[in-house]
């Protein structure tokens, strides 16, 4: 089936959602060879996912996953990127997250280490001894009792294990960028999710709005932009770069 | 919707402010900006960033406030604390000790 739905979207055509739904319960349940997922997520990607496929996707993803569900006072929200890009800053959402339980919030901190190791919200509370490999019921009365806690996504996605290969051999990147910070094992109803372009930040609303999703922030960082902005408008901020809109664009909240 | 930083009462800073080469930039970007040693720009954009969470959260109504309490809570000491409780309750503290000395 997998070969004859990659050959489908090489042609530009998008997958139905029940075609998606069946070709990711194959290649999550571990039936499927590295080369032929890679192929698949590859020709994904060249085509562009459209919003139908990235909610099969989403579906089976959870299916998949362990869950917790922490019971706080007030919500429980997550604040996690897509990454993507390229900054090389400091992990502002992680930082952040500490600062939302400081002030009486509660975080259900759901990430990965980074491909370099160096900055990854995984990397950072592994440096301070914190077990990613907690059992999930530990996690969730870490939550409770803390405010904050961490998923990694590799104990709660084990499922995972099963695209990791394939991954590696497309590089770049694929739909599951995306669909890591959608995919929070809390199942948090509100997020803050930074994404790497104006188009993600409306349809990662449109999609978790599908999931019945309460409050959904999408944030962009427009430095880049505002780069060019300033060239024309200031020049004697041409080879600055500047976090002025400081980082955020607001999409919408739902 | 777009935030300017000035509209909140926070300053424009550079890129080069927030950005780190090693692991040991990046712990110790975390720690200094939660033990409010960090400089401007990291602490301002961290609560530009956790004003979105607290708005989520439904904890503030508006990015000003939201900013304000952000920054009370680093500045208060709360922010840190919540670290150092967590790392003694499900971690290392000597690890945590270790990066405030550097």
């Amino acid at each position: 089936m997998i070969r004859e739905l990659t050959e489908y979207l090489s042609t530009g055509n998008n997958l139905s959602f029940d075609d998606m739904t069946s070709v990711m319960n194959a290649i999550l349940s571990g039936t499927q060879n590295d080369k032929e997922i890679a192929e698949f997520l590859k020709n994904l990607a060249e085509k562009g996912e459209s919003d139908d496929e990235l909610l099969a996707m989403l579906n089976k993803m959870e299916e998949f996953a362990i869950h917790i569900s922490p019971k706080c006072q007030g919500k429980v929200i997550d604040v996690c990127g897509t990454g993507g890009d390229k900054l090389k800053t400091f992990n502002i959402s992680t930082t952040a997250s500490f600062v939302i339980a400081g002030a009486g919030g509660n975080v259900a901190k759901h990430g990965n280490r980074s491909i370099s190791g160096v900055s990854g919200s995984a990397d950072i509370f592994e440096y301070f001894g914190f077990d990613l490999n907690s059992e999930p019921s530990k996690v969730n009365e870490i939550i409770e009792k803390f405010g904050i806690g961490f998923m990694f996504a590799q104990k709660f996605h084990p499922a995972m294990k099963n695209v990791a290969n394939a991954r590696k051999v497309v590089g770049g990147r694929t739909a599951f960028n995306l669909l890591g910070p959608l995919t929070n094992p809390a199942m948090v109803k509100n997020q803050l999710i930074g994404v790497f372009s104006d188009e993600y930040q409306e349809r990662i609303i449109k999609i978790l709005q599908r999931k019945n999703a309460e409050t959904i922030m999408t944030v962009r960082s427009n430095h880049i932009q505002e780069q060019n902005l300033f060239t024309k408008k200031q020049h004697h901020y041409k080879n600055d770069y500047r976090l002025s809109r400081c980082g955020l664009t607001e999409g919408q909240l739902v | 919707m777009t935030i300017d930083s000035q509209d909140v009462g926070l300053q424009r800073g550079n890129l080069s402010d927030i950005q780190i080469v090693t692991k040991e930039d990046a712990i110790k970007s975390f720690v200094d900006v939660l033990n409010d040693t960090a400089n401007k720009t990291k602490i301002e954009i961290t609560a530009l960033n956790a004003a979105g969470g607290l708005i989520v959260s439904d904890i503030a109504d508006s990015f000003g406030e939201a900013v304000e309490l952000a920054l009370n809570t680093i500045h208060s000491g709360k922010a840190f604390d919540k670290l150092k409780n967590f790392v003694k309750n499900c971690g290392d503290m000597e690890k945590l000790e270790g990066v405030e000395k550097l």
